[in-house]
């Protein structure tokens, strides 16, 4: 039995950490990506990579903390090593505030960050507006940096880079064995998924380099998340919201909510815009597909619909697809001697 | 008091005085005048302030502030060889964190606090960024279990390291996560200046050579705010150089003060890492007795390799700057009053040095002492000038 040919469509953080994970994992495979935009214009490059993530109401929460830790896992590593500002990871402290205490207090991933605890009454004072806040330590990933550096090891790992867009699955068919979907938005015409739909995402970066913690509004609205060259200031939530052009009036609204949080970011000088479509869905879709090919059936699996929370759980969700790439390989190779 | 109050006018004020032997190293400089029947003393006083680092210049604006209103005019002068960015203010870190026990020194512990305290309340102000304050949480880190620090109720959110952040420091096996403030002097400095400038404090760039020279110009009260050089002015056997070498290096990934401790080697001999609002301060030296204020490269290479061992990202950082400083070490901070008499001559000083490497930590909480103590010269002249009324 000859090398295994896996397509992965898309350039993504899901798609290049997911190509890599089987690169890596699977010695046997030869991998392709495939995918029309990369770094850095795809959506994970405009994000602020900061490792938080809502919860998917049609997943269950015990799958979505375990890709949480993975991730968290696999950052956490390369934060401690000599390789971080290369990876364009390191490990950030803050605080996420309520106006009005939340049902849930404690979330299912206050023990996947580090030293989470609620805020003192003393914390509290410099946010008058909230009641209520969570203070933990966890990771920034910076797509800019972080998807050439998962490039570079995908391609030591021999793996190939193919740039074109992929408008069906067929074409794919006739070169490769496996199909791995990480096409986010694109699965919205290349599936068919009604499911899928964009919410569009509006942020500023600024000049404020004083700036060493996060600040979240519970809400999901209002974020400041301090990066290494910039910091990051959101944001919108717009669903389907199509538009990628910046809109002044979510600038300045965005600009205003931040500096009623962090009163210092007046000072601060704006150095741009940028918007993005977050491929939301209401799971995760992370499974098998056999896709019919004339007389073959080829597996797809599908790895797509991350919403807002594409890089906290990416190498969760690369690992399981790899799983289940495995899955496929074994289940071929029981096939082929039958 | 009738005859004083028919011949009210200067001349008859100076006569007043002289006749009265109010205590001045200068009488011309005093008027008296009639207030609603009684005879309140208006002193001008005369105070200099002697080193314009953090403390000194805390130090005139906290009395200032106090007695603008109740001593007129109050006329302040700073004295100073070297002024921002000059000063070793300027050259520290800049994080807010005193040792971590006081020994006794409760007082001290006191100004801490006061210092955290009332910085905090400018951390929302518009100011803050020109101020050069912001948050800036971290670590401190132990090779065994250490009593919690006597500032623990001073900083914010103040907990336990948990097992998983201790993996990340191999080595340590205990430690503390805190947020605390940051106070930049090359930023702090210059504010305190213009907050000076606008209330009408001059500045002199000179060297003063000693007391009496102040004393002798007709100044009242000398604010002795020198430092590690105050021996020049005062022999002081307790006060000592406590040398360190700092590098500054570009590490923007890094958002956290790591600061490792070794409680028998003593404060700052091993490695801290301190970012700043541009770059990052790594240090670690501590040399007790070392007057050089020049940087060596046997120095450079113990910081530089400590603090790559500790945190390996920063093998890519780009070193920027050296720096070495002189802390002016001290058993306790030297905050008290003394009399000078020189013949006719007479000052009172108040001596506010010695605060190790913790100036910025506790300046203004000693800037309030030092204003207590100036309250209380100014009350002692008041009474000894309205007791011979």
């Amino acid at each position: 039995m000859g090398r295994v040919r896996v397509a992965v469509v898309g350039a993504g953080v899901v798609g290049l950490s997911t190509a890599l994970c089987i690169a890596e994992c699977i010695p046997k495979c030869s991998v392709t990506v495939l995918a029309d935009t990369f770094s850095p214009d795809t959506v994970s490059d405009g994000a602020a990579g900061f490792v938080y993530v809502n919860k998917f109401p049609d997943t269950p929460v015990d799958r979505q903390r375990r890709w949480l830790k993975d991730t968290f896992d696999h950052l956490f590593s390369i934060s401690n090593s000599s390789e971080a500002p290369d990876a364009g990871v390191y490990l950030i402290s803050g605080w996420q505030v309520f106006r009005e205490p939340p049902s849930e207090k404690r979330p299912y991933w206050a023990d996947v960050v580090l030293g989470f605890r609620f805020m003192s009454d003393a914390e509290l004072e410099k946010f008058p507006q909230h009641k209520f806040g969570q203070a933990f330590t966890t990771l920034k990933c910076e797509c800019p940096i972080y998807l050439p550096w998962l490039e570079k090891r995908f391609k030591n790992a021999d793996g190939q880079v193919q740039p074109g867009r992929v408008t069906d699955f067929g074409q794919l068919c006739v070169n490769y064995d496996i199909i791995v979907n990480c096409s986010g938005l694109g699965s919205l015409s290349l599936v068919g998924d009604t499911d899928l739909h964009p919410v569009r995402g509006q942020i500023l970066k600024v000049q404020a380099p004083w700036l060493k913690h996060f600040i979240r509004d519970g809400d999901g609205l209002t974020y400041i998340f301090p990066g290494i060259s910039s910091v990051t200031l959101g944001g919108t939530r717009q669903k389907d919201d199509w538009r990628l052009t910046a809109d002044p009036k979510d600038c300045s609204d965005m600009f205003e909510r931040c500096c009623a949080l962090e009163p210092s970011l007046k000072k601060s000088q704006v150095l741009t815009e940028w918007v993005g479509l977050r491929p939301s869905r209401g799971g995760l879709r992370l499974e098998k597909e056999m896709f019919q090919h004339g007389s073959r059936q080829v597996p797809i699996i599908h790895n797509y619909g991350h919403g807002g929370g594409g890089i906290s759980l990416h190498w969760g969700t690369a690992l399981e697809a790899t799983q289940l790439v495995k899955e496929c390989i074994g289940n071929r190779y029981l096939a082929s001697n039958l | 008091m009738l005859a004083f109050r028919k011949i009210w006018g200067r001349l008859a004020a100076e006569e007043f005085c002289n006749y009265f032997s109010v205590q001045t190293a200068s009488n011309t400089r005093k008027r008296c005048s009639s207030v609603k029947g009684t005879v309140a003393l208006k002193e001008d006083m005369r105070v200099a302030v002697i080193g314009a680092g953090v403390i000194g210049l805390s130090s005139a604006l906290c009395i200032h502030d106090r007695y603008r209103s109740s001593v007129t005019p109050l006329i302040i002068e700073v004295y100073a060889d070297q002024y921002t960015p000059l000063t070793i203010s300027d050259g520290a870190a800049g994080l807010w964190q005193p040792y971590l026990y006081d020994k006794g020194n409760v007082q001290e512990t006191k100004w801490n606090k006061e210092t955290f305290d009332y910085l905090l309340t400018y951390i929302n102000a518009p100011d803050s960024i020109k101020m050069g304050i912001f948050t800036q949480s971290g670590y401190n880190l132990f090779t065994e279990p250490t009593p919690d620090p006597s500032w623990r109720d001073s900083v914010l959110g103040f907990r336990h390291l948990t097992p998983q952040e201790l993996d990340m420091f191999p080595g340590y096996s205990y430690g503390w996560f805190n947020t605390a403030l940051m106070i930049e002097g090359k930023s702090y400095l210059p504010w305190l200046m213009d907050r000076l400038r606008e209330r009408g404090v001059i500045f002199y760039h000179r060297k003063i050579e000693s007391f009496r020279e102040l004393v002798d110009s007709g100044v009242d009260v000398i604010v002795n705010c020198t430092g590690i050089r105050a021996g020049e002015l005062q022999p002081d056997q307790d006060l000592k150089p406590g040398r360190g070498q700092i590098l500054k290096v570009e590490a923007p990934w890094l958002k956290h003060f790591i600061i490792t401790h070794d409680l028998k080697t003593g404060v700052y001999t091993t490695p801290y890492i301190i970012p700043g609002s541009n770059l990052v301060t790594i240090g670690g030296i501590f040399q007790l007795g070392n007057w050089s204020q020049e940087c060596n490269s046997q120095d450079h290479q113990k910081v530089w390799e400590s603090c790559s061992k500790l945190i390996p990202s920063l093998k890519h950082a780009r070193i920027v700057d050296d720096w070495a400083g002189l802390r002016p070490v001290r058993s306790k901070v030297r905050l008290e009053r003394e009399t000078l008499e020189y013949g006719a001559a007479k000052s009172e000083v108040i001596h506010n040095y010695g605060h190790g490497g913790f100036g910025l930590t506790i300046h203004w909480g000693c800037a309030q002492e030092a204003a207590n103590l100036f309250g209380k010269v100014v009350e002692e002249k008041r009474q000894k000038a309205t007791s011979r009324l």
